[in-house]
């Protein structure tokens, strides 16, 4: 099939508000999101793993529904798009064909928020969104690091969650129904059969149908009514435990983050004051095995922090062993952990009785350490996200994997997936969106290789060893950036024997098969 | 039926979720998980149904036979730290409250009616919960399943919190009503006991429909509202892309129900709404998270707390006690809690 035809076949066709493009910068920009492994590669000089054959923006509903008819009447594959933020390599379009984005999908019904619903439409960006609902008096509640390039089409199809999810929910708590486009170019609602199916289409990233609009719930927006404080807690465990017994308790704050000691220690809740080095100055004289027996077996952080700084700064020069060096500083450090609680409600006084309760239950366990830290962590919530670019341009590798587990298991997987990446990598981690039953773990880790190649294969082998780990354990291996190209492995071992159901999910809503082809359980084992 | 099963019993009335007597199916016990999958793949779709506690009352299609699953099914086990509870599909929610109990956990968000209700049943009668009713149903509190598909193969949603990994295939199984094949386990989120407050609740009186509707919108995580039995007319609405409301609008203008025009823009705007009166609906209105309730005003409402922590239910109770007074609802002193 020419491409050129099916531009021209779509321009005839298409709304005047949508574009149609085969140009090389649309191609380029189109054939990738932002996965950390795309970085690297395009890094080392390697091309893009396919670019799409041509771009469409949908301006309307019905040029979704047109693009997917035409796609099938020239038999190509149709990778919808939202804003490209997704971590995994979800919408590469590995088999080329239509990249089909959604942003300009922007119906947005108030008509119902005082019931608690909004219709929006899913290329909204959750920034803009957010604005546009707290300008009414409401808010979504749904506010990822990657809230200002991001979509509502691309959470619902990934699963998202924000960082209010332990107050909000995800965004599969959000949403009460949506409308897509099948594979065979019909438009559906989810709950116009006698089955609800919601929740097939939710985290379906692209290949159940290209998600048009949804029907979400809202709340009145906090306008001041926002408290944070932050705990000091020993151990990892204990931090765990207190989390644990509030949620199960059935407190339900905002924000509710556990730093490991490392995060706790970088994360600026303790001002060490500059103390001597009693490591030698020359990183060539650093261990590259264990730690040596003439280190203390804890520093404080007056005597953590020089050391770190240097270690740091080795690491970005990309000096051996400077990965372990730096996991072995991270496990003297006798810094304790942070606990960061937050609540917000729609009033000052709602806040403050519910504030009262949590603060009291953490207090009664733990050493408070006022509002400051949390106060601190609202400031700057969004910037760890955006720090990975010059570690990227320093030549390393980076990249976050968030897993969850059952509450009894979850400090055995952090000590399980730190010492698997270990020997690869430096790794710390967070415990966020906590729930009943379990939390997350959100994991950062960096490193780097002798050349482009070996930076590759390492972050793989991290990959590797850290979702094994985590399978192991029989816990969830991804619990909010979704599936893709990266995950897609471990499908299996969060679902087993999920792949005939998918086979038959997809056999009934896109019998050809052309809506992100090869993705979710086709990719091969 | 063939050799690896054996009819052991016939059904007691109790065990037929059919509403008319066609005839009686026969209950057949397979000698092993492994039989069941070999009979699952020879038998036409949904002539074999699992049996579950009989308790649905709403079941359109009576299948030529059932199968018990209860022997063959590994025992609970509990997770104190997580408060789960892993279930066998056969068991029924009063046997697997008293095992929670033992932890010092409870289910009792669950309607009292699920006593003879198995966890299999249920989950294969739960829609998706309507969007108010989203954290009482034994569908919400379901973190995981294990189930059998037709083919025999198996397929397991496992048991953490919360997961990114694609598409809920859970959705093959919930709400199927066993036609797709067997819920073998699940897991079940419960409540710390003690915790749950000592039913804070709250008489009122609402001065119109909006005001419940703005209650609802408040404080709807946070609490169950109730129209208490002195209310007159509960309103229902009565999802149109449900199988069985036919059945249940014709079963409701029985006991006296009328039909209604709609309140609100709801959507899909098929729906069916009714008035009827509330002793004849109380039942019904528990029966099924498909319907939602809505009590007409002026109507007295009992709020009660669904938070779990006593400080928080206290808190709670404080504000919406403020804010229902300043959403125009008045206090209603002769309805018992
Ligand atoms: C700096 C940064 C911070 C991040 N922080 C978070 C966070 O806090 N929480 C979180 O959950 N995620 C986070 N992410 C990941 C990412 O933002 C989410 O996965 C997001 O949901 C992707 O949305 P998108 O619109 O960019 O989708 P894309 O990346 O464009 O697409 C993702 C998948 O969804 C599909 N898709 C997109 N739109 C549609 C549609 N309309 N219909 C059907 N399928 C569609 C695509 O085909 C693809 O499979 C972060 C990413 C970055 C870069
Ligand atoms: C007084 C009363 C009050 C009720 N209150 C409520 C209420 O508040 N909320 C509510 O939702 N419902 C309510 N119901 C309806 C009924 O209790 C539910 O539908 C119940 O969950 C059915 O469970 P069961 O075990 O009795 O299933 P059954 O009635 O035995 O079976 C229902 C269907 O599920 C199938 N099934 C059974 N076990 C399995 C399994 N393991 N795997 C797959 N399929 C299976 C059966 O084959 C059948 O098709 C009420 C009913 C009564 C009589």
């Amino acid at each position: 099939m020419a491409v050129a035809a099916l531009v021209d076949e779509l321009r005839a066709s298409l709304s005047a508000e949508a574009t149609v493009t085969a140009s090389a910068t649309a191609k380029l920009v189109y054939s990738r999101d932002s996965w950390p492994r795309l970085s690297l590669q395009a890094r080392a000089g390697q091309r893009a793993i396919s670019p799409p054959d041509l771009v469409v923006h949908a301006g309307t509903v019905a040029d979704v529904v047109e693009v997917v008819r035409a796609a099938g009447r020239h038999s190509l594959p149709v990778v919808p798009f939202g804003a490209g933020s997704g971590v995994c390599g979800a919408a590469v379009p590995i088999k080329g064909g239509i990249s089909l984005d959604t942003k300009r999908l922007l119906d947005l019904d108030l008509s119902r928020a005082a019931d608690g619903l909004i219709c929006v439409g899913a290329g909204w960006i959750g920034q803009r969104l957010e604005h546009e609902l707290q300008r009414h008096g409401y808010t979504l509640g749904h506010f990822p690091s990657s809230i200002g390039c991001s979509t509502v089409g691309g959470y619902l199809a990934t699963r998202s969650a924000g960082q209010y999810s332990t107050r909000f929910g995800k965004i599969e708590d959000m949403v009460v129904s949506l409308r897509f486009v099948d594979g065979e170019g019909q438009l559906r609602h989810t709950t116009e059969g006698p089955l609800d199916t919601t929740q097939l289409l939710v985290g379906s990233e692209g290949m159940l149908g290209v998600i048009v609009d949804a029907w979400l719930r809202v709340e009145p927006a906090a306008t001041s009514g926002r408290l944070f404080r932050g705990y000091w807690c020993t151990s990892v465990s204990q931090g765990l435990e207190a989390m644990r017994r509030a949620i199960q308790a059935g407190h339900q704050p905002a924000v509710f983050r556990l730093y490991d000691p490392f995060d706790s220690f970088i994360s600026g809740a303790r001002k060490a004051e500059e103390g001597e080095l009693l490591l030698p100055t020359d990183p060539q004289q650093w261990p590259r095995k264990k730690a040596p027996s003439w280190l203390p077996a804890s520093l404080s952080p007056a005597e953590l922090k020089p050391r770190l700084m240097t270690a740091a700064n080795e690491l970005l020069s990309r000096r051996p062993s400077a990965t372990h060096w730096l996991n072995i500083l991270a496990s003297k450090a006798e810094t304790g952990c942070l606990l960061i609680a937050g609540v917000e409600e729609a009033s000052d006084e709602d806040a403050a009785l519910l504030g009262r309760a949590l603060f009291d239950d953490l207090g009664s366990r733990l050493q408070d350490l006022g509002p400051a830290p949390g106060e601190y962590w609202f400031a700057h919530r969004h910037d760890v996200s955006f720090k990975m670019a010059p570690i990227l341009a320093a030549g390393m590798f980076v990249d976050t994997m968030e897993v969850s587990a059952p509450w009894h298991r979850v400090a055995a997987l952090y000590d399980a997936v730190h010492a698997a990446v270990e020997n690869e990598a430096f790794v710390m981690a967070h415990f966020s969106h906590a729930y009943t039953s379990g939390c997350s773990i959100y994991f950062t880790f960096a490193g780097f290789g002798a050349d482009e190649s070996d930076c590759l294969a390492r972050y793989d082998r991290v990959w590797k060893a850290g979702l094994s780990a985590v399978a192991a354990f029989g816990a969830a291996t991804t619990h909010h950036h979704g599936v893709g190209l990266l995950k897609a492995a471990w499908l299996g071992s969060d679902q087993p024997g999920g792949a005939p159901l998918f086979a038959a999910a997809r056999r009934e809503i896109d019998p050809a098969g052309i809506l992100n082809p090869g993705k979710l359980w086709e990719v091969a084992p | 039926m063939t050799d690896r099963w054996q009819a052991t019993r016939s059904l007691t009335p109790a065990h037929r979720p059919w509403p008319i007597a066609a005839g009686q199916p026969t209950l057949f016990v397979p000698a092993s998980l492994e039989a069941l999958a070999i009979e699952l793949q020879r038998a036409p779709a949904a002539a074999l149904l699992p049996l579950g506690g009989g308790t649905d009352g709403l079941a359109t299609t009576q299948p030529d036979a059932l199968y018990q699953l209860d022997h063959l099914l590994q025992p609970a086990s509990v997770d104190e730290a997580s408060a789960t509870l892993d279930l066998p599909a056969s068991m029924t929610w009063g046997a697997a409250q008293a095992i929670a109990t033992a932890y010092g956990l409870t289910l009792t968000d669950l309607p009292d009616a699920f006593a003879d209700a198995t966890v299999g049943g249920t989950l294969a009668r739960a829609p998706w919960q309507p969007v108010l009713h989203h954290s009482a149903t034994a569908r919400a509190r379901c973190i995981g399943i294990s189930a059998m598909l037709l083919t025999g193969e198996r397929y397991h949603y496992k048991t953490a919190s919360r997961t990114a990994s694609g598409p809920d295939l859970r959705t093959h199984f919930l709400g199927r009503a066993g036609a797709t094949g067997p819920i073998l386990r699940a897991t079940i989120e419960a409540s710390r006991e003690g915790h749950l407050p000592h039913d804070l609740s709250l008489p009122l009186t609402a001065a119109s429909l909006q005001a419940v509707i703005g209650l609802q919108r408040r404080f709807g995580r946070a609490l169950r509202l109730l129209p208490t039995p002195a209310a007159a007319t509960i309103r229902l609405r009565l999802r149109s892309d449900r199988p069985e409301t036919a059945l249940l609008l014709d079963a409701l203008v029985a006991l006296g129900a009328q039909h209604t025009t709609q309140l609100t823009n709801e959507r899909p705007a098929a729906d069916r709404w009714l008035t009827l009166p509330f002793a004849e609906a109380s039942t019904l209105i528990e029966a099924t998270t498909e319907l939602f309730c809505l009590a007409l005003g002026p109507t007295h409402l009992t709020v009660a707390l669904r938070k779990s922590h006593p400080p928080i239910a206290l808190a709670n109770h404080e504000l919406i006690r403020e804010g229902l007074l300043g959403a125009g609802f008045t206090r209603h002193s002769e309805v018992s809690q």
